[in-house]
């Protein structure tokens, strides 16, 4: 259970009609949402479409243009805000000539110490044993990096984890144990909130999700909320043999009702979209509006 | 802070190893030197009896005697090798401070942290002040060394290399401040690195430039080497050039803190 004392009940995010320009480049535009304590959300976007940049202005790297990020209703640039922070960079990069335990210790020791347990169940669960973590981190590869990365952001057992594309470069094995390891400790109320290309993995550990474009919010949902109006892919087999596949609108069961009328239909299976389907008629949607 | 200050240290230990030894090396050569010369008569009489103004300028002086024992072991601690050698921690400890952290992504794990970018700042001033006293440190015991091992310096007191060194401390303090500042102030190591070497070189040529010609004299006033002459220090401390040099270091600083303060960090 994280900290409350230091979570005061604000919420773990609150992101307010945030901008962040360089020079001419807009990268985030009046960017507004609020995360709710214990829950995972995911921040989906293309390439390019300001998450990282909206993650570091969370993480108090970067100062908003305009707007402003607060975490547990203290701005992020504040150190105080981050004291309940675990953050995991997109790129994760260490003090090569020092192995992982040292990197891991130098890392809480800067924010205020490790949560043995918490290590411990950490490095179980993406399979890093005390051989590895002995090695210079000079030596790990990318994966090994990440893992480590993964744990540091976990490792003090922060009220909020913020992370940056955590399934790039994890195996299928160490990919379910860190869906695993989140799950985990959003039942334990803690907040965490990735960004990530995998649309499988935000489908399958994510509450709620955001989608942005061009820096902009396009949508706010939970993941339940997006399967419900998701189209239905219907495949119809008829009787002389031939199939058809159609989308069919979440809003609109009539038309199954018309299809099964069909005396020719021999079999019909309805299998709903996967997020991946929805997320990809969103953007078209937007991209075509 | 400690634990950042100890995790720099630990990894970049086996350079700033290299480099005490290198001054310390180049110090027990430069009293080897000096013997095999046959001590200031040898370096008398093979210059007739003048110190050439190359050899004077080099030690920071317009037509100072650079081949007395005392100056010659001062001299020392302003030879151009000297410079490169214990100057590159400054310079390395400096850019490595913020640019290397930002360009690299390790500013992400680092910054992220409840800490203010002025703690981290100070950290890394730490780190190099134990650096940068190291490497001094290993050209003094090489000087120390050098002065017992050859004959024609054994005369000389103690204090005259340890003098000279605590004088160069006030150039190593400027240097970091440019350093420092730079990176506060960069986005990458390489913008930072270019500029601290282009102030640093640039400043130490024109200054050689003011001691070999006359006219330009004056120049040694605008740039930092221009309050600095070990063979000078030899005799006394300069305490007024240190001043200037140490109160430049400060604005430097404070100007590295006042920028890593407002930058953005990734």
């Amino acid at each position: 259970m994280p900290a409350t004392s230091e979570t005061n009940g604000a919420a773990p995010i609150d992101v307010r009609n945030v901008t962040k320009r360089y020079g001419d480049l807009v990268a985030v535009k009046d960017l507004t949402f609020s995360l709710e304590p214990g829950t995972i959300t995911g921040f989906l976007g293309p390439n390019g479409s300001g998450k990282s940049t909206t993650l570091r202005m969370v993480g108090g790297l970067l100062r908003p243009t305009a707007g402003e990020v607060k975490l547990f209703g203290i701005t992020a640039r504040d150190p105080q805000a981050r004291r309940s922070l675990g953050y995991m960079p997109a790129d994760p990069a260490f003090l090569p000539h020092l192995s992982g335990l040292d990197n891991l210790d130098l890392l809480a020791r800067l924010r205020g110490g490790a949560d043995e347990a918490m290590r411990r169940t950490a490095a179980d669960a993406l399979d890093l044993s005390g051989h590895d973590l002995d090695r210079r981190v000079g030596g790990y590869s990318s994966g090994m990096r990440q893992k480590l990365a993964i744990l540091a952001a976990v490792q003090h057992r922060p009220a909020l984890v913020v992370l940056d594309e955590p399934a790039n470069r994890l195996d299928p094995i160490a990919h379910r144990s860190f869906c695993e390891l989140i799950r985990g400790m959003a039942t334990d109320r803690h907040t965490v909130f990735l960004s990530s290309h995998v649309l499988a993995e935000v489908e399958a550990v994510c509450d709620s999700v955001l989608l942005v474009r061009e820096g902009a919010l396009l949508k706010a949902a939970t993941v339940a909320q997006l399967r419900e109006h998701a189209p239905r892919v219907v495949t119809l087999t008829r009787t002389d043999g031939t199939t058809v596949v159609q989308h069919v609108p979440a809003e609109r069961p009539g038309v199954l009702r018309d299809l099964l009328a069909d005396p020719a239909v021999a079999d019909l299976t309805v299998v709903p979209a996967s997020l991946e389907d929805v997320v990809l008629a969103l953007y078209t949607e937007q991209a075509a509006s | 802070m400690k634990a950042l200050v100890r995790a720099d240290l630990r990894n970049r230990w086996r350079s700033l190893a290299a480099l005490a030894v290198g001054c310390f090396v180049l110090l027990i050569v430069l009293s080897g030197t000096y013997s095999a010369y046959g001590g200031a008569a040898g370096f008398s009489s093979a210059f007739n009896g003048k110190t050439p103004r190359l050899f004077s300028a080099f030690s920071g002086s317009a037509s100072g005697d650079v081949f007395s024992p005392a100056h010659f072991l001062a001299f020392g601690f302003g030879h151009p090798l000297f410079l490169v050698l214990s100057l590159s921690v400054a310079i390395t400890s400096g850019v490595a401070a913020i640019a290397t952290e930002v360009e690299t992504g390790r500013s992400e794990l680092l910054f992220t942290a409840p800490v203010r970018p002025t703690q981290i700042l100070d950290a890394r001033v730490l780190e190099w002040a134990l650096a940068q006293a190291a490497v001094i440190g290993g050209a003094l015991v090489g000087a120390l060394i050098g002065t017992q091992l050859s004959s024609d310096l054994s005369a000389i007191s103690l204090a005259v290399p340890v003098r000279a060194s605590l004088q160069f401390c006030s150039v190593a303090f400027f240097v970091a401040g440019v350093a420092f500042a730079a990176s506060a102030q960069a986005r990458t190591r390489g913008a930072a690195f270019a500029a601290t070497v282009g102030v640093v070189a640039g400043s130490y040529v024109i200054n050689l430039v003011g001691l070999l010609w006359s006219p330009l004299s004056f120049v040694r006033w605008i740039n930092p080497f221009g309050y600095y002459s070990p063979t000078q220090a030899a005799e006394h401390l300069q305490w007024g050039n240190a001043a200037v040099l140490v109160v430049a270091g400060v604005g430097l600083f404070g100007w590295a803190r006042h920028a890593v303060s407002r930058r953005d960090l990734a």
